[in-house]
């Protein structure tokens, strides 16, 4: 025959045994493994247990114990229905410029991002209470990063986009229209096969930041890389 | 009986929720979403039009400032006590702000339909109704693209071209050109309704 497991801690405080909680369940109630473990604490014998009277007094739908307690997760559920997740290095990047394309340049990307959706909210108050109302898309720049090349090919790349293109410092010419009308950029999740299973369409991009590039002699194992900061006029999801 | 009135069913965002324009059968208007029908003279578009093709116009609006309505009063009191009669109608302006482009096309051509109008080299002065345009509709639109109702303006001339601020310490504005016009009728309308159909010019 088992014995109660008394909680000294519990008796402590006002004499109670200790498992007040699990004896004060219905009868009918499910048993649930973890439920011998769980010990609430009571206020003693002979009180209610506050959990139990704040429930049951409550008007918000609580489930019932058998629905929060149980799980039908398993890892071998999860290993059965996907064999592997994306992984964050395994991405193409393609970039148009109005020079053309690149295979340089989008073979030395190092680090890409999928840019965030947002879409902005009206707030409309009514007697203190905001209502959110969807409002317009808002698209913030994208920063990818680049090694800088052997021979400063990327760099002068997009040197030669900004400077000659998007605003010609120089000679301080206007902005050419074909700037903007003619840059794409690509970003591409690739799967374990490099094949692409999601695809990000930059449309009208130009590079609005070109970062600066990092020297010192006591970089003796690094590489020169920078980053590019594109803003664009709309973003297309699984198109080209 | 009581002396207060129950309101709270105004206190009721649900209410607010389900009753207002909120759930409005064409969703709610915003202010960035609305067309201007431009209707200059036929032959002053005709000049313009090897430039820039029919409709050019439309396409260069940024910002509409649709006027407002207003009936001036007259105050008069009798035996004391104040009385008020309905006196004019006088409407204000309609502003539009155009973006400009680089042979600064948009102010050539209201320049064009002002000096239509009075021509300070020729001196010569022709009627409104030459240089009109019959009519001009300012519609917002819903979130899928449709007008439902307009402001309509009948005949409308420009009067005004307003200053081009040129700066050579900003390099973030672009060129606008703000023209103001003046019209002899403002009536809101359904989108669809002729000039028959209004009673003004019945």
């Amino acid at each position: 025959m088992a014995t109660e497991k008394k909680d000294p801690y519990l008796e402590s405080l006002g004499g109670g045994s200790g498992t007040a909680y699990s004896k004060s369940r219905s009868a009918g109630q499910k048993d649930h493994p973890n439920n011998n473990q769980i010990i609430k604490p009571s206020l003693g014998s002979g009180r209610l247990n506050l959990f139990d009277e704040v429930v049951k007094n409550s008007d918000w739908p609580i489930p019932p114990k058998d629905e929060y307690q149980s799980s039908d997760f398993h890892v071998d559920k999860l290993i059965s229905q996907f064999r592997d997740l994306s992984k964050p290095n395994l991405f193409k990047v393609s970039i148009w410029s109005p020079l053309g394309k690149s295979e340089v340049v989008n073979l030395l990307a190092k680090e890409a991002t999928i840019p965030n959706t947002e879409v902005t909210k009206i707030t409309l108050r009514r007697m203190g209470t905001a209502f959110q109302i969807p409002g317009d898309v808002n698209y913030q720049d994208v920063t990818l990063k680049f090694h800088a090349g052997q021979g400063m090919e990327v760099r002068r790349f997009f040197n030669t986009w900004q400077v000659g293109y998007v605003s010609n410092w120089q000679d301080n010419m206007a902005t050419l229209p074909k700037a903007w009308q003619e840059g794409k950029v690509v970003i591409e999740q690739l799967n374990q096969r490099y094949e692409s299973v999601y695809k990000v369409t930059l449309v009208n991009a130009w590079p609005v930041n070109i970062s600066d590039i990092q020297l010192s002699h006591d970089m003796a194992d690094a590489r020169s890389d920078f980053s590019v900061s594109f803003t664009y006029h709309k973003m297309l999801l699984g198109e080209n | 009986m009581s002396n207060f009135i129950d309101l709270r069913r105004y206190a009721n965002n649900l209410n607010f929720w389900n009753n207002s324009t909120l759930q409005d059968k064409f969703g709610i208007l915003r202010q960035s979403r609305f067309v201007c029908l431009l209707n200059a003279p036929e032959k002053l578009t005709s000049q313009f039009k090897d430039l820039r093709g029919n409709g050019w116009l439309e396409w260069q609006v940024l910002a509409v400032s649709c006027p407002d309505v207003m009936i001036s009063t007259q105050e008069m009191e009798i035996n004391g006590w104040p009385r008020y009669y309905l006196e004019t109608r006088r409407d204000a302006d309609l502003s539009i702000t155009f973006m400009e482009s680089s042979d600064l096309i948009v102010r050539t051509f209201f320049y064009a339909w002002m000096n239509a109008g009075y021509n300070q080299i020729k001196m010569h002065r022709n009627y409104i109704e030459d240089v009109e345009a019959k009519e001009m509709k300012i519609i917002p639109i819903t979130h899928d693209n449709r007008g439902v109702r307009a402001d309509v303006f009948r005949g409308v001339f420009p009067y005004q071209i307003n200053n081009l601020d040129y700066n050579m310490e900003s390099g973030e504005g672009i060129l606008k050109t703000e023209v103001k016009f003046k019209y002899l009728f403002h009536t809101i309308e359904n989108i669809n309704s002729s000039e028959e159909d209004h009673e003004i010019l019945k």
